[in-house]
């Protein structure tokens, strides 16, 4: 009976039942099976209420929602444009910072293919970079700067983990350049061999400070949420706290890129449609994990794990494996919630610290997105520039090889991201 | 079926303003508990926690209109791959399944509710803690309810209703 319902909720996950039902199912089974009243799973649902960065993920989610709807985009656009188009692959450059911050605020969620994609494609086959190179570079940057604080993966993660969230952001930096470095000299090696390099532009103060003019409303958030973040002034709910209510007031009343009447319900509705579609899940999740633990199933798949691994570095190469497949196949925010409990317990044993491991998960998932067949970056760059999906998939397999070998670098070597948690925490 | 799909309507609307009215205050009400704490060294009493119990509200009356909306994150591979005549099977059975585990879990939100009532305890500024819990029946059941309608292949995302704009 138990058997048979797994199967089935299994079956009927890849059928595309909605993820909450397929968990809730699952944990309904689980207690069923080990004689517990069902009210156990809402009891676990509800303690979500105990997280205490739980306020953090919808403040957060409305205003990256606010961002992708406002004009946001393209100032931000145009500032990155003046003051990085000067160099050698100048466009691609910009791309990958525009997106890299985009993404660092809005989670993530193919918000930023959808809000950038559409102006940057035009952009880089203007200057001279083949159309091949620009559609894998858009799908590949869709999910970059995920490492970057206030990113909704990074918060989510350290909900789920039970791990300070500053830690994380701290953790994220250097792991985030990292990526952004690779692929930023692979830009300027095809920027420098584009038949028209002499295309580019010198640096123009008229056009910065024009761009910068016009963005000054919304570039000072930056200084204040990384400032407030990384210098500890700061938990990671005051930040987007902050970051909501000066991003409202901002763009509807400063910038009145959005209508109070007519835009701002519809967005709130929008953002507060993704909170609960991710946290419903969370919710059940919390059921089915509690179940998990009650089984001692984390032990279990620990001893299984240490009679056949006995070595961290053979685990680590285990889960990037693991990790790329759940990636391809799960979007970011149900694999954090469902994987993490299940993997925690294991790393800790293995001696793999849990911020270390929080970056580890986010840069494997960040490049599932973009993995063939069925990264998830992959559909939606091909639903906004309307090529097909195998196009897209040859299109984005260099920048691919060039992310797997920043993969490496940040789980083999842990310092690069533990490195900026223990200067900022010595005493 | 007019009347089910007309009711199911009106609870969008009514769920619509809701998140509005929940989220603003959320926003404004942390916003001022920023401002009393780093600059004046105080806080509102008990603020914190019904901002996480709002969350628990925001989630659940999201995760309703998530519903109607079809868009529950889920793992959409084969329902990409399959022709549509088939999809709308395939569609018909998932919700089947999601009614079913839907209609549990309003049954055991109900459970909870019943038993912290006896228990009598306040969450904070007066506010029972089973109020605060209330939702999680409440919106199971109207999850439970719509999923009802996709079971029954209603089409709930009508062209010209709006969601509570008014």
């Amino acid at each position: 009976m138990i058997l048979a319902g797994s199967l089935a909720l299994i079956l009927l996950a890849f059928l595309g039942m909605p993820l909450f039902g397929v968990i809730g199912g699952a944990a309904l089974l689980g207690f069923q099976s080990a004689g517990i009243h069902p009210a156990a799973v809402m009891i676990e649902f509800y303690r979500m209420t105990s997280a205490p960065t739980l306020l953090a993920i919808p403040l957060f989610t409305f205003a990256g929602y606010l961002l992708a709807e406002s004009g946001a985009p393209q100032r931000l656009l145009a500032v990155s444009r003046a003051l990085f188009g000067w160099m050698p692959g100048g466009v691609a450059f910009v791309t990958l910072v525009a997106c890299a911050g985009f993404t660092a605020f809005t989670g993530a969620s193919g918000a930023t293919i959808v809000a950038l994609g559409g102006l940057l494609l035009p952009m880089l086959m203007q200057e001279g970079f083949r159309e091949k190179f620009s559609l894998g570079l858009l799908t590949t940057s869709g999910s970059l700067g995920l490492l970057f604080a206030p990113s909704l993966p990074l918060i989510l993660y350290g909900l789920v983990a039970q791990t300070r969230v500053d830690h994380l952001f701290l953790a994220g930096f250097f792991p985030g350049i990292l990526i952004i470095g690779v692929l930023a000299l692979y830009c300027m090696r095809s920027g420098m061999k584009s038949d028209r390099a002499g295309m580019r532009h010198p640096f123009a103060w008229a056009e910065a400070g024009r761009a910068l003019k016009d963005a000054a409303w919304e570039l000072p958030l930056i200084p204040i949420v990384l400032v407030g973040i990384y210098g500890g002034f700061f938990t990671a709910t005051e930040a987007a706290s902050v970051t909501a209510f000066y991003l409202l007031v901002v763009e509807v009343f400063v910038n009145k890129d959005l209508n109070l009447k007519r835009d701002l319900p519809r967005i709130i509705r929008e953002s507060m449609i993704l909170v609960g579609g991710i946290l419903i899940i969370l919710g059940t999740a919390l059921g089915f994990t509690s179940f998990l633990i009650d089984e001692e199933i984390p032990m279990r798949l620990l001893e299984a794990v240490r009679e056949n691994i006995d070595s961290r570095i053979a685990f680590l190469m285990i889960l990037n494996l693991f990790l790329l497949g759940v990636g391809m196949m799960m979007d970011i925010f149900s694999a954090i919630i469902v994987v993490v409990p299940l993997i925690t317990p294991i790393a800790r044993e293995l001696g793999v610290d849990p911020i270390h491991l929080g970056i580890i998960f986010l840069t494997n998932l960040e490049i599932g997105y973009a993995t063939p067949p069925v990264g998830l970056n992959l559909f939606i760059a091909s639903y906004r520039f309307e090529r097909p999906v195998t196009e897209l998939y040859r299109a984005s397999l260099p920048f691919l090889g060039l992310l797997l070998f920043a993969l490496l670098i940040i789980t083999y070597w842990p310092d690069v991201s533990l490195f900026l948690v223990r200067w900022m925490t010595q005493p | 079926m007019r009347v089910l799909r007309a009711f199911e309507r009106s609870l969008a609307r009514a769920e619509g303003i809701a998140l509005v009215v929940l989220l603003i205050a959320m926003i404004g009400g942390s916003f001022l508990q920023v401002l009393l704490r780093n600059f004046f060294h105080t806080g509102l009493e008990g603020a914190d926690v019904l901002f996480r119990h709002g969350v628990l509200w925001i989630a659940l009356v999201g995760a309703s209109l998530a519903t109607r909306r079809a868009r529950h994150i889920r793992i959409d591979l084969v329902p990409r791959l399959i022709p549509s005549g088939c999809r709308v099977w395939v569609e018909r059975i998932t919700a089947i399944a999601a009614l079913a585990v839907a209609g549990i879990l309003t049954w055991a939100g109900w459970t909870l509710v019943a038993l912290e009532q006896e228990a009598k305890t306040a969450l904070a500024l007066g506010v029972p803690t089973w109020a605060a819990q209330a939702i999680l029946p409440l919106e199971f059941l109207i999850i439970t309810f719509r999923l009802g309608l996709l079971a029954a292949g209603e089409p709930l995302e009508a062209a010209e209703d709006k969601e509570g704009s008014s």
